[in-house]
């Protein structure tokens, strides 16, 4: 634009006045914002957005490869076949049914059915092509033989049947008589490249590797991790069987004569040690004196220094990063212990010991746990029939009738949330105590976390997937190893080796995370117009 | 009367997208301006070479806020933690209820969406220099040129001028250059006869 000379008729220095306004609001904003894409955005940004873009992303890159292998065409074909089917209003998955309809009536053609050879050869499809062609070509080529000939239209329902016949017109239509290829690099802008979705696909796969190697290792990691919501849970409910059973102990154990107090004590903190290091990351490694679960009266004698705080977080987020990039439900279970982390880190800000106690009784802990949003987040862990359960019972607690017309479960689970919210937070406590029984045992959150584990693909072969998880506590005691007593616990074992091991592998999958972003970058970036910067289209 | 390239209702009255979940405000100069500033690599030509792997998805989120937001809002939320806060994390749920509600959800998709919003709104009619100077280009930045006219030759406000859609203020731009005889702005038939002239040069 440079090149344009602009006559400025009329006094312009308003408006140079306006721009220098402008300019000085930007510059000002600027240098805040600049500090916020270094730091400030990243905080404001919940990591699980930007793991669940590549999760997502590299899930997709893994679904078209197999796809397009399966179809017989290229990535960049798949994915112009999903942008014909978008545009014509039908899903993505048709375009498989369509494709067996083809490769099943051609070979039906090839074998000696002279009803479908001629509707093939009718709609430009020769013989070499029927017999050595892939289903890609074969579609390509009817594209090209029913482009604007409506009335080959008995021969596509030959093909493809009366149920396809309406969509696979609608495709060949979009597709204007171009084959794949062609109509694929028509829509180049919204399509990726081959090498690009390849290169993705590998790198999300090996990433996925990197994932169960550290999952399989998790397995012990996982159970302590549940148990260590589970603990949190039963000290805030003051249910101690929870814990006794939950480490099988029994009532004349020595450990648990003593104290809830005493319990968590020598057991939580030191199960968290082993699972990651938050022995290192809550006391600064060689303190021994867990500041946060001491004793007693000690229990919350100490609060965590800011540093402190911050390690313990960024333990919670480790466990959180793992829980997006997961399959599916092993990492709910991850997940939900990671919050419980970070509930207790959270408590332990609590500066002064009114702040804690106040924090553990009415505060964060039970509007953060399961009391509060935790609630929410147990509902949406369970069977609709579970749901309707605790929200017929909620009734009964509210003294209302608690009839719901709603049919499906996001609408009972909303319900079901908003009535609970009602309670009073001590009210809230006596309604789970009450109702522990469908579940058995108060730590929901733990069992569901637990069920998770267990219905993962991940853990399934070796725990054994599809194992009722009515009580999880029997499971976590399967193979975990727990129930030797604070002072030979076998996990403290497993936790040093694992302990690092695991950290360093979230590194690791972190460093793969930032190498997918940048191709995911580089593969975008590229072709973004900026015609309004440089010169405009001169003729 | 030969027909227009292009369509002033288009600039009047754009398409909206909707991209993550967030509702975009047509693509505005003080858009262009902000993202400009903080060195987005999504408006820049060495987008590979500027991007740090990291910060990609953090600097795409970042345009996607920037131009779901007027102007002037931009500024209020950057200067308001809290207020920015707020917003951010309600955009953050809107985008994970967004992934899970499309199975063919990809990074991908969302930046070609991206990509097309901002070529709808920075497309400018094809037009030829009538005068074209032979002397030194000038160093004035286009958008300085843009706004300057906007303001004295069209009488804009400041807030309107820096979020009226891109698009308009081209086209508007293009009619005023056009009238002083700066350039001149090409219609259907001759961009039919220029075409086939292109392609009749490729053919020799």
């Amino acid at each position: 634009m440079n090149d344009v000379k602009f006559r400025i008729t009329g006094d312009s220095s308003g408006a140079i006045r306006s721009l220098n306004e402008v300019r000085r609001g930007v510059r000002e904003a600027g240098a805040d914002i600049q500090q916020h894409l270094q730091g400030k955005l990243k905080e404001l940004i919940a990591p699980a957005i930007i793991e669940e873009t590549i999760r997502r992303t590299g899930e997709w890159a893994t679904s078209i490869t197999k796809a397009a292998q399966e179809l017989g065409v290229s990535a960049e074909e798949m994915q112009g076949l999903g942008l014909a089917a978008k545009r014509t209003g039908q899903d993505t998955a048709k375009i498989m049914t369509y494709y067996e309809k083809l490769e099943s009536a051609a070979l039906k053609a090839v074998g000696g059915n002279a009803k479908l050879a001629q509707s093939f050869k009718n709609l430009g499809v020769t013989q070499d092509q029927l017999k050595h062609g892939t289903p890609g070509e074969l579609f390509s080529a009817i594209s090209r033989g029913t482009a604007d000939h409506p009335e080959k239209g008995k021969d596509l329902l030959e093909i493809f049947g009366s149920k396809n016949i309406l969509g696979v017109q609608a495709l060949a239509k979009e597709f204007k008589g171009q084959s794949l290829d062609e109509y694929a690099k028509d829509n180049s802008s919204q399509i990726v490249g081959n090498q690009d979705v390849k290169d993705l696909a590998v790198a999300w796969e090996h990433t996925m590797e990197d994932l169960k190697s550290i999952a399989i290792k998790m397995i012990p990691v996982a159970k302590m991790l549940l148990a260590i919501v589970d603990g949190v849970l039963s000290q805030l409910s003051g249910l101690l069987s929870g814990i006794k059973h939950l480490f099988k102990f029994d009532d004349e154990s020595t450990l648990f004569k003593a104290s809830w107090a005493r319990g968590i004590a020598n057991v939580i903190p030191q199960m968290a040690s082993g699972v990651f290091n938050l022995k290192n990351l809550v006391t600064g490694g060689k303190d021994k004196d867990w500041k946060w679960v001491k004793s007693g009266k000690e229990v919350y004698g100490g609060a965590l220094s800011d540093e402190k705080y911050r390690e313990a977080q960024g333990a919670a987020d480790a466990v959180g990063t793992l829980a997006t990039l997961g399959i599916g439900p092993i990492t709910k279970g991850l997940g939900l212990a990671g919050k419980g982390i970070g509930t207790v880190a959270g408590i332990e800000k609590a500066g002064t010991i009114g702040a804690k106690m106040a924090a553990i009784g009415e505060g964060s802990l039970l509007t953060e746990g399961l009391a509060g949003k935790g609630f929410q987040a147990v509902l949406g862990r369970l069977e609709q029939s579970q749901v309707k359960k605790l929200y017929e019972s909620l009734g009964k607690e509210l003294g209302v009738t608690a009839e719901s017309g709603a049919t499906d479960i996001e609408a009972l689970q909303s319900l079901t949330n908003e009535k609970f919210a009602t309670l009073s937070t001590s009210k809230r406590l006596d309604f789970l105590k009450k109702n522990t029984g469908l579940f058995a045992g108060l730590g929901m959150a733990g069992i569901f976390g637990q069920k998770d584990v267990q219905g993962s693909d991940l853990f399934s072969s070796v725990l054994g997937g599809g194992k009722s998880t009515t009580d999880r506590r029997g499971n976590i005691n399967l193979t975990s190893g727990f129930g030797e007593g604070a002072g030979s616990n076998p996990n403290l074992k497993i936790g040093g080796v694992f302990g690092v091991d695991v950290s360093l592998k979230i590194l690791t999958l972190n460093q793969k995370m930032v190498d997918l972003l940048q191709q995911i970058v580089i593969n975008t970036g590229a072709g973004i117009p900026s015609t309004v910067d440089t010169e405009p289209r001169i003729f | 009367m030969a027909q227009p390239l292009f369509s002033y209702g288009d600039a009047i009255n754009p398409k909206e997208f909707t991209i993550c979940s967030l509702v975009l405000k047509p693509f505005s100069l003080g858009h262009y301006i902000l993202l400009e500033q903080f060195d987005n690599p999504f408006l820049t030509d060495n987008a590979n070479a500027a991007v740090e792997a990291e910060s990609g998805i953090y600097q795409f989120i970042l345009c996607l806020w920037i131009c779901g937001n007027t102007y002037e809002d931009n500024l209020v939320m950057f200067d308001d933690n809290d207020l920015l806060h707020r917003n951010i994390d309600a955009f953050c749920q809107h985008y994970l209820e967004e992934m899970k509600r499309d199975a063919d959800w990809n990074i991908y998709a969302q930046i070609f969406r991206f990509r097309e919003y901002i070529a709808y709104f920075t497309d400018m009619p094809a037009f030829q220099v009538e005068h074209k100077s032979t002397s030194m280009p000038s160093g004035i930045d286009w958008k300085q040129n843009l706004f300057t006219i906007a303001k004295s030759e069209f009488g804009y406000t400041d807030t309107a001028i820096l979020n009226m859609p891109l698009k308009r203020l081209f086209y508007e731009w293009c009619s005023f250059a056009e009238k002083n005889g700066s350039i001149r702005v090409q219609n259907a038939d001759e961009m039919i006869m220029l075409n086939a002239l292109k392609d009749r040069r490729k053919q020799i």
